[in-house]
C-alpha cells in the first residue's frame, strides 16, 4: 500500500512536468475565437455598437446636432436645414426637420439595443424555464409545454406580434415585449432537447445518488452545460430583435415619429425617395447601420457556436 | 475476518419490473439479502442479471416510468425505503446511503470543479457553509489519498485521470459518513493496477469509517478479495449466498460451480476453461421453473416445471436448486 502511494505521487509529479497548458471551456473557446479573424472584427464591431449605443443612451454623444437644430428653431424643426445632402457639417446629411442623420442613426442604435435586450430577457427566461421543465420531467409536463409551443409556432409570427401589440398598445417597449413573448419557441425546443440529453447522463444520476434535489440539478448542474446554447441564441436573437423592431416600426406599430429609430427612418424613406432629387441618405444610413450590426452578430454568433461546440474539438 | 452482527440492511423479496408497451421486463424478481454493519457483501452475476437494478432500487433511483418496485421491502436502519416519500428519500441519499458508479470518467459534471462537487454534498445535507464544506472536502480528498489535495480541489474533471476521479468519487460518496456504500462495478472501467489501489483504499476506508459495502461486480477475483459474504445472482434472482470462503471452497449451485470453473487459476496448467453454454435469459421471457435449467448440466424434469426454493443447506450457506445432493456425486464421478 505504501509503495502504491509513493508510485502514485511520482506519477503525478511526472504528469506535472509535461503538463500542457490546461484551459477551461471558455478559455478554449476564446482561444479558438481569436484565431478566426472575421469573428474578431465582428466582435469589435459589436463592441463599438454597444459602446456607441450606451453612450448615446446616457446622452453623452450625438446630442450636439440636435441642440444646434433646437437653437435655430425652438420647436426642433429647422426648415432651412431640411434635407441637406451629406456635407462636412452633417456627415450623413439631414432629414426633413433638419436633424442630423448621423446622430439619428446613433440614437437609433440605443433604441435597437433596448428593444433587443428587453426581448432577450423575456424570451430567454421563458425558453429556459419551460424547456428545462419539459425536457427534465417529461410526461404530462412535457406534453403540456410542447402543446403550448407547437400552438404558438403554428401561428404566423408577424401576425401574432401585430395582434399582441394591438393588445399591449403601440410603442417600442410593447413591441419588445411582443417579440419576446413570441420568440421563445426555437430556444425552448433546443433547451428541451438538451435537457433530454443531459438528464440521462451519468453525472446527473451521480448527483441524484448524492441526494441533490431536482431543481438544483436542473438549474445548477445541467443549466451551465447548456449555457453555450443560450449565449449563441442571445447573440443571434439580437438580429431578430433589431429587424423585428424595424419591420414593426415600418408598419407603424413600433417607434413613434419623434423617436429616432432605424425603422422610423426606413419607413419615412417611402416619401423621401419619391422626391426629386431623391433623398436617399437617411434610408441608406439606417440600412447600412442595421446591415453591419446584423452581419457582425451573425458572423460572431456562428463563430461562437463553432468554438463552443465540443464535437468539433480535436 | 470477524463477522459483525448488527443488521443494517435487509432486502426482502424485492422485485423491480420495467413495463414497456405491453412487455414486462422482470429485471429483479424476488431478491432477498442482508447486510450487517461493517460488512462487505459481494453481489456477483453476469451482465443483465439485475445487479445494478437491485442497487438502484435500494437508492430508489429506478427511472419511473418505465421502472417500478412492485413488491418487497428494503429495511435500512429500521426504515422501509420502499415506503419513504421522495423528499425523505432524498435526505437518505448521499447522506446515509451513498453510491459509486462504474464510470468515473462521466460521473462528474464537466463544467464544475471536482472539489466543489464534493463539497456540495455536505452543503446540501449538513447545511455547512461553503468554507466549512471546502475544508471537509479537502480532508476527504486526503483520506482517499489524492496527493496535493488542496490544489487538486480546484481541478476540473477532465484534468484528472480515471483512477483519480474514482478516488474523488469515493470522497464524494463518503462525505457525509454514510452507513452503507453501494459500489456498482467501481473498478470495471479502470486498469488492473489502479483497480487494486482502489480496492485497497475501499477496504482501508471501511475499517476506518466502519461503513458497510454492497459491492456489485462480475469479477469473482474482486469479491474474493473484498467481500465477507457473497450473493450470486442469476436471472433476477439470488441463486446462492454464502460466506466467501465457503462459496469458493464448495459452491452448491451448479451456476456458481460453473462460474468458478470458468476462471483461470494461477499455477494451473493445461486446463480448458469451462464455457457455460447458452446465454443470459431475457428478462422479458424467463424460462419456466429454475431459470438456469436450459444451461444447467444437471437439469431434470422438476427443474423445468418448478421454481426451486432458496434454502439454507449448510450454516449461513443458502442456495436455490433441486439437485444439491445429486450433483456432488455427479461431479465426483
Amino acid at each position: 500500500m505504501g509503495r502504491d502511494k509513493e508510485e502514485n505521487k511520482e506519477q503525478i509529479q511526472e504528469q506535472n512536468l509535461i503538463e500542457l497548458p490546461v484551459r477551461s471551456l471558455w478559455q478554449d473557446a476564446i482561444h479558438r475565437l481569436t484565431k478566426n479573424r472575421l469573428a474578431v472584427i465582428s466582435f469589435f464591431i459589436i463592441l463599438l455598437y454597444l459602446t456607441v449605443a450606451l453612450l448615446s443612451g446616457l446622452g453623452l454623444i450625438a446630442t450636439r446636432y440636435d441642440e444646434q437644430a433646437y437653437k435655430t428653431d425652438p420647436s426642433g424643426v429647422s426648415v432651412l436645414d431640411s434635407y441637406r445632402p451629406p456635407c462636412f457639417d452633417h456627415l450623413l446629411g439631414t432629414d426633413i426637420q433638419g436633424r442630423d442623420v448621423l446622430s439619428r442613426v446613433i440614437q437609433g442604435s440605443w433604441i435597437s439595443l433596448r428593444v433587443a435586450l428587453t426581448m432577450s430577457v423575456i424570451y430567454i427566461t421563458i425558453a429556459v424555464i419551460l424547456g428545462a421543465l419539459a425536457g427534465y420531467f417529461g410526461g404530462w409536463v412535457d406534453d403540456l409545454i410542447q402543446w403550448i409551443y407547437q400552438t404558438l409556432a403554428s401561428i404566423p409570427g408577424l401576425l401574432l406580434i401585430i395582434a399582441l401589440t394591438f393588445v399591449l398598445g403601440k410603442g417600442l417597449t410593447n413591441v419588445a415585449i411582443a417579440l419576446g413573448l413570441v420568440g421563445w419557441v426555437s430556444l425552448c425546443r433546443l433547451m428541451r432537447a438538451e435537457y433530454l440529453k443531459h438528464k440521462s447522463r451519468d453525472y446527473v444520476l451521480a448527483a441524484k445518488a448524492q441526494g441533490i434535489g431536482d431543481f438544483r440539478i436542473m438549474f445548477r448542474h445541467i443549466f451551465p452545460n447548456t449555457l453555450h446554447i443560450v449565449i449563441i441564441s442571445f447573440s443571434l436573437g439580437f438580429i431578430h430583435a433589431i429587424m423585428g423592431e424595424v419591420v414593426l416600426t415600418f408598419v407603424g406599430l413600433g417607434a413613434q415619429s419623434h423617436e429616432p429609430s432605424w425603422g422610423r427612418m426606413i419607413s419615412e424613406a417611402r416619401a423621401e425617395l419619391a422626391r426629386d432629387p431623391a433623398v436617399y441618405w437617411p434610408l441608406l444610413s439606417a440600412t447600412v447601420a442595421m446591415f453591419i450590426v446584423c452581419l457582425a452578430f451573425n458572423i460572431f454568433g456562428d463563430a461562437l457556436r463553432d468554438s463552443l461546440d465540443p464535437k468539433l474539438k480535436v | 475476518m470477524k463477522m459483525p452482527d448488527k443488521l443494517l440492511l435487509e432486502v426482502n423479496n424485492l422485485a423491480t419490473y420495467f413495463r414497456t408497451e405491453g412487455y414486462t421486463s422482470r429485471a429483479v424478481d424476488g431478491v432477498s439479502f442482508k447486510i450487517h454493519s461493517g460488512e462487505t457483501l459481494g453481489l456477483v452475476g453476469e451482465s443483465g442479471c439485475g445487479k445494478s437494478v437491485t442497487a438502484l432500487s435500494i437508492m430508489r433511483l429506478i427511472p419511473d416510468p418505465p421502472g417500478k418496485i412492485v413488491q418487497g421491502s428494503i429495511l435500512f436502519e429500521g426504515r422501509n425505503l420502499v415506503e419513504l416519500k421522495e423528499t425523505e428519500m432524498r435526505t437518505m441519499r448521499g447522506n446515509r446511503v451513498s453510491m459509486v458508479f462504474q464510470e468515473p470518467m462521466t460521473s462528474f459534471n464537466p463544467v464544475f470543479r471536482v472539489g466543489d462537487q464534493i463539497a456540495e454534498v455536505a452543503i446540501v445535507h449538513q447545511r455547512l457553509s461553503y468554507k466549512e464544506a471546502k475544508r471537509r472536502a479537502i480532508e476527504m480528498l486526503k483520506k482517499v489519498e489524492i496527493p496535493a489535495a488542496e490544489e487538486r480541489y480546484s481541478d476540473y474533471p477532465h484534468q484528472m485521470s480515471g483512477g483519480m476521479k474514482q478516488r474523488a468519487m469515493l470522497a464524494m460518496a463518503l462525505m457525509c459518513n454514510p452507513s452503507l456504500l453501494i459500489a456498482d462495478e467501481p473498478t470495471t472501467a479502470l486498469d488492473v493496477t489502479i483497480e487494486a489501489q482502489i480496492l485497497h483504499l475501499m477496504r482501508d476506508l471501511q475499517s476506518e469509517l466502519g461503513m458497510s459495502i454492497l459491492l456489485i461486480t462480475h469479477d469473482l477475483c474482486v469479491v474474493a478479495e473484498m467481500a465477507h459474504r457473497i450473493a450470486v445472482m442469476y436471472g433476477g434472482k439470488i441463486v446462492e449466498s454464502a460466506e466467501t470462503h465457503a462459496l469458493f471452497n464448495h459452491p452448491l449451485h451448479p451456476y456458481t460451480q460453473a462460474l468458478l470453473k470458468s476462471i483461470p487459476r494461477l499455477g494451473e496448467k493445461n486446463r480448458r476453461l469451462l464455457v457455460i453454454p447458452g446465454e443470459v435469459p431475457n428478462p422479458l421471457a424467463f424460462p419456466s421453473g429454475c431459470r438456469f435449467h436450459p444451461r444447467c448440466s444437471f437439469a431434470t424434469d422438476i427443474c423445468r416445471k418448478e421454481i426451486p426454493e432458496f434454502k439454507e443447506y449448510e450454516k449461513n450457506h443458502y442456495a436455490a436448486c433441486f439437485n444439491i445432493g445429486k450433483q456432488h456425486t455427479a461431479q465426483e464421478t
